[in-house]
């Protein structure tokens, strides 16, 4: 369960991405985070995966203020979040396959587990036969497909995706997001961030809508 | 933190990786260290050994322990069993009063003089050899043995021994000197590798902790890659260090032994290489944990 409670974030600059959101997540959930850019979803996602910490506010993760702990312990509960970045962030003098399997060799899991999971994760986002490829070679919306094989690698029970289907097309996006329902019908929780609209209103699940650093609507929508 | 056996696999090979990925500029590093770690260890030879044939050509320190005149044979016997038992002496010889007078007529020449003496003036001496050349030791000894039943005086040539010891001193702290100085620049020149290669793998790092993680898995291919880059070194000083033996033996062959010195350097022992390495290690690793140690807490303040 993910607990967003009267959360601000202030930049150094003095910007101010988010101003006092509350937001109560239950696991089992699938959530999708919409608005306009500039309206702080990728930072509220951020917080949320306890990579920033909120200027005010509490945000807590089954129970735990995640402002009260130290660096280890939340890297330690972020391992078990599968993360998808919006600008990526691939390691591009890696191959595909060693992208895939970074959150397995920071868990230190064994050969033959990282080589099985990580088949299992690229052929789920249909990169089967890229595996040897470099990212270079990948295009961007097999590279977007990469972010999210390296985010459901780990087996997490969270997943948190900011603009997954931002660069695949209305077919691709589809099916990415028809991944991410039977992994949300398996019981991940999960929150995603995206703009598109149009992709997302056919699929079911709980629609907050953001706007200048406030929730502006919050509604369950039936598929 | 150990981290599993996959996990210190994973960062030997992504250190095996780096180095491989530059071969030629890490070569170059590598040379470097090797030259800086080579150039001790020979010059330790080169003294250890040049100081081992000064003391055979000079002999060691000795020590007369003189008895009284006339001393008789139990007591002589007594002295000798006594100075035997004493472990802090490499050689006990027993001169008798006949030996050391017929040793001065032949060195002096003094027949004459030595003709018009009734009886042998000389009393009989013990010559030992103590084991320990350090001043302080020595003077303790000579205390010591005057006190032995029979002894009348103990004669040390304390000047000589002070010098040899003073110059073996000198040349020694010289070297810890020299070898701190250059294990300071293969420090150095490791870290500054490392500090390249951490920024150059900067997006890399920052990915790893987003993922969540640890430092000490963000750490550990650098540490890697610095105890191999030194280690190597240290691979190469040792090559470089037996080359340049073989190279003085040969010299030394060549232009001593005509004039009857010879000197030999020794290849140096495991020992010392045991310890080269181990230092190689303990080296490499700091460079690596301190470099990127620095390197997350600068990047974390943001
Ligand atoms: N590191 C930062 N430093 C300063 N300001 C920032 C930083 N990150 C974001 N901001 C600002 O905070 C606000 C919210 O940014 P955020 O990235 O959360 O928006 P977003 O909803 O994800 O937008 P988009 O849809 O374009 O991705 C923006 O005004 C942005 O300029
Ligand atoms: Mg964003």
């Amino acid at each position: 369960m993910i607990e967003v409670d009267g959360v601000f974030r202030r930049y150094p600059d003095g910007r101010e991405a988010l101003r006092g959101v509350d937001l109560l997540i239950e696991a089992g959930e699938m959530l999708f985070l919409g608005g306009p850019s500039g309206a702080g979803k990728s930072t509220l996602l951020r917080l949320i995966a306890g990579i920033d910490l909120p200027s005010r506010g509490r945000v807590r993760l089954n129970g735990q203020d995640l402002s009260r702990l130290r660096a280890p312990a939340r890297e330690m509960l972020r391992r078990n979040i599968g993360l998808v970045f919006q600008d990526h962030r691939l390691l591009m003098d890696r191959s595909v396959r060693e992208n895939a399997a970074l959150p397995l060799r920071i868990q230190g899991l064994s050969a033959s587990d990282v080589d099985r999971r990580v088949e299992a994760a690229l052929d789920r986002v249909g990169l089967a036969n890229r595996g040897a490829d470099m990212p270079m070679a990948l295009s961007g919306g097999e590279r977007q497909r990469l972010c999210i094989a390296r985010a459901l690698v780990g087996r997490p029970a969270l997943i948190v995706a900011d603009e997954p289907t931002g660069n695949l097309d209305q077919e691709y996006g589809e099916a990415i997001l028809g991944l991410f329902r039977s992994f949300n019908l398996a019981g991940v929780t999960l929150v995603i961030a995206t703009h598109d609209e149009r992709l997302v209103r056919q699929l079911g699940g709980r629609h907050v809508h953001l706007d200048a650093g406030r929730v502006v609507s919050d509604a369950a929508v039936r598929s | 933190m150990m981290g599993t056996l996959q996990q210190q696999g994973y960062a030997l090979r992504q250190a095996v990786r780096q180095l491989l990925s530059a071969p030629l500029a890490h070569l170059l590093t590598i040379l470097v260290i090797g030259l800086s770690l080579a150039l001790p260890v020979v010059l330790y030879r080169v003294v250890s050994d040049l100081g081992a044939l000064a003391r055979t050509q000079a002999g060691p320190p000795q020590l007369t322990v003189f008895l009284a005149l006339n001393a008789s044979e139990t007591v002589i016997e007594r002295a000798r069993t006594a100075l035997q038992a004493r472990t802090d002496l490499a050689s006990v010889e027993y001169i008798a009063p006949a030996a050391a007078l017929a040793e001065i007529q032949r060195s002096t020449h003094l027949d004459d003089v030595l003709a018009g003496l009734d009886s042998n003036p000389l009393p009989g001496a013990f010559v030992v050899r103590p084991r320990d050349g350090e001043p302080a030791a020595l003077a303790a000894l000579q205390k010591a043995l005057k006190l032995l039943p029979g002894v009348e005086l103990v004669q040390l040539d304390a000047e000589w021994a002070r010098r040899v010891y003073a110059l073996g001193q000198l040349t020694e702290r010289g070297i810890l000197l020299l070898a701190g100085v250059l294990a300071t620049v293969v420090l150095t020149v490791v870290v500054n590798t490392l500090r390249l290669q951490v920024l150059a793998a900067r997006a890399e790092v920052e990915v790893c902790k987003l993922l969540g993680a640890s430092n000490a898995f963000v750490r550990r291919p650098f540490v890697y890659f610095g105890i191999l880059q030194v280690l190597l070194g240290a691979l190469l000083a040792m090559g470089l260090a037996e080359l340049a033996v073989m190279a003085v033996n040969q010299a030394c062959a060549d232009w001593l032994d005509p004039l009857g010195l010879v000197l030999r350097l020794q290849a140096p022992n495991p020992v010392e290489w045991a310890v080269l390495l181990g230092g190689a290690l303990v080296m490499g690793w700091l460079a690596g944990a301190f470099t990127v140690t620095l390197f997350l807490r600068d990047w974390q303040r943001h």
